[in-house]
């Protein structure tokens, strides 16, 4: 986890492929792809199968025990979508405050990274501040947090914004302060008023960068989402695993780890989806360097 | 013929990028509407200074710069431009359509009026069928022919073009070059050319102006009185196009530093 919440993401900034690994990748991700992708996976739960049965701890269920519990618990629903109430009511809460955080982190980052960006003294005066900041870890705030805002949603939004910020923010001056002085000057020449500046040039040009920095935040809203849960909550999945590991309901809480690691990746997938359609330029450029 | 006043005029413009390091010394000339003026100087000598301070992007130390009667303080409306490095001032992100047509939005033109124009001038430089790929799809000169589009739909009253055909290969430098010329004929637009090549300096212009050395003044004007139907071919063989061409050659070889210009003019 600490390797997500320091450093700037940069996965968008990597050197061009070249053509013949390239090439090579796509013969990989035929069936023989697919098969190695889904055998780990399936073989981990197996061997996991294995040993659990084998050492019968009661700490430990089996993941069938757990699967089954799942199934019990969130999708024995009616249908068309087997979706229980208790899940719409963990999965809601949690994701609604999740995404408000998140969502308050994308917009307040972006904004002060162009501002921040466009601004060699603004920078310069900024960095340190920023950088100091992003390196208290979003946990150690929560008392903070708990004194100032109290036991509400307004506190655990806060906190997972607060959390949240720091990947888009730094990416986002990144990103601002890259770009090519051609493109900037080129809105210029053309008679683009400012805004049209900063929504058309600016922001695009940045895109990749605080892309890559949204979904590092993603990452961290989420962990922020269920610690602040376990902290203090009436509901959201924090708040079932932890009622689960304190009426010693150890399936259950075996359950909501799981549901939460489904969570992260679907989410994750979400993001890439996306990021995919709206990056597909910057792929393409690049491609074609 | 009517004595107008001058669509652009500039009197001694002086630039300096900070103590010690001036660009341009003095430069005073002036450029009548509908005319090609070509400026060729060595490398490094001011050309892109003076062309930023002509399209308002740089505040120049001191001087005037003055167009359609304005002096030029901020970007003005009637300009347009089309820099040397077409793939970073073309917007990736955009299909070349969107690309010509971004400009137009803050011209107070209709959506029909827009689409009209972006198509009408893809067709004028010969893309009208690419306006759905991306410039990073195109070669070189073909994404030099999309900000020429993308220029020529702005309407500007003065386009600025600073060396725009230095990074493209010599067939498509002669076909672009072509294009130029075909559409300051056609459209009677005033165009300001850099260039460091004095073929295409004299083979496009009405008039060719030689800057020296940085800091650079104006060491010539040149007229160019060629046939206004210009071709690759004969036109750079008649005598008149060789006699000229050598004469910039020769003030640009031996290109005065402008102590010498300064006493010249006195
Ligand atoms: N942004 C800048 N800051 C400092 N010096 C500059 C800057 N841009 C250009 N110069 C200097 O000014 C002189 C003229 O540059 P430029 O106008 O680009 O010349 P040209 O376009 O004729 O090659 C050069 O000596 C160059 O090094
Ligand atoms: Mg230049």
């Amino acid at each position: 986890m600490a390797s997500i919440l320091s450093g700037t993401a940069s996965r968008a900034v990597r050197p061009p492929a070249s053509g013949a690994p390239k090439l090579q990748n796509e013969f990989m991700s035929g069936a023989k792809f697919v098969i190695i992708r889904i055998a780990a996976p399936v073989i981990l739960v197996v061997l996991w199968q294995i040993a659990a049965v084998a050492g019968d701890s009661l700490y430990f269920p089996p993941p069938s025990e757990i699967a089954v519990r799942m199934y019990e618990l969130w999708f024995s629903g009616p249908s068309p979508w087997f979706v229980t109430p208790a899940l719409v009511a963990d999965i809601g809460s949690s994701l609604g405050r999740m995404f408000a955080g998140w969502g308050i982190a994308v917009v307040l980052g972006v904004a002060l990274g162009i501002a921040i960006g466009r601004s060699r003294v603004v920078s310069q005066l900024v960095d340190p501040i920023v950088h100091f900041l992003r390196s208290t870890p979003g946990p150690a705030l929560i008392p903070v947090f708990l004194i100032l805002l109290g036991t509400d949603n307004l506190m655990r939004i806060s906190l997972i914004a607060f959390g949240s910020i720091w990947p888009v923010l730094l990416n986002s001056i990144d990103g601002v302060r890259a770009i090519d002085s051609t493109q900037l000057e080129t809105g210029r020449a053309f008679g683009l008023p400012w805004r049209a500046r900063i929504f058309r040039i600016v922001i695009p040009a940045a895109m990749p960068k605080i892309f890559a920095g949204i979904q590092v935040s993603l990452a961290v809203a989420l962990v922020l989402m269920v610690i602040s849960e376990l902290t203090v909550s009436t509901d959201g999945i924090g708040h079932q695993l932890l009622t689960a590991q304190q009426t010693f309901a150890l399936t259950d809480m075996w359950a909501g780890i799981a549901l939460l690691a489904i969570l992260g990746y679907l989410l994750n997938l979400g993001f890439t989806v996306i990021e995919r359609r709206v990056l597909r330029w910057y792929r393409g450029a690049r491609q074609h360097d | 013929m009517t004595t107008t006043a001058p669509l652009l005029d500039i009197k001694n413009l002086h630039h300096a990028y900070g103590p010690g390091s001036i660009a341009i010394d003095d430069v005073t000339f002036s450029v009548n509407n509908g005319k090609f003026t070509s400026i060729v100087g060595p490398s490094g000598c001011g050309k892109t200074t003076l062309m930023k301070s002509i399209a308002g992007l740089l505040s120049f130390t001191s001087g005037q710069v003055n167009l359609l009667g304005q002096d030029v303080t901020e970007v003005p409306s009637d300009l347009a431009m089309v820099f040397q490095d077409y793939s970073r001032s073309l917007f990736p992100w955009l299909k070349i359509g969107a690309n010509v047509e971004l400009p137009l939005r803050y011209r107070g033109l209709d959506v029909k009026e827009r689409e009209q124009r972006t198509q009408e001038s893809l067709e004028a430089v010969g893309l009208g069928n690419k306006a759905d790929k991306y410039p990073w799809e195109l070669s070189g000169g073909m994404q030099q022919r999309a900000a020429i589009a993308r220029a020529l739909a702005f309407h500007p009253k003065l386009l600025l073009m600073d060396e725009p055909f230095a990074s493209v290969d010599a067939q498509t430098r002669a076909d672009l070059e072509d294009l130029v010329g075909h559409v300051h004929r056609t459209l009677g637009m005033t165009i300001l050319f850099v260039t460091h090549d004095i073929d295409e300096a004299v083979y496009l212009a009405d008039e060719v102006l030689v800057l020296s050395k940085s800091p650079s003044r104006v060491v010539e004007r040149i007229a160019v009185d060629l046939p206004a139907e210009r071709d690759q071919v004969t036109t750079k063989e008649s005598s008149a196009f060789v006699t000229l061409r050598s004469q910039v050659a020769r003030l640009i070889r031996h290109a005065p530093d402008s102590e010498s210009v300064g006493a010249a003019n006195e």
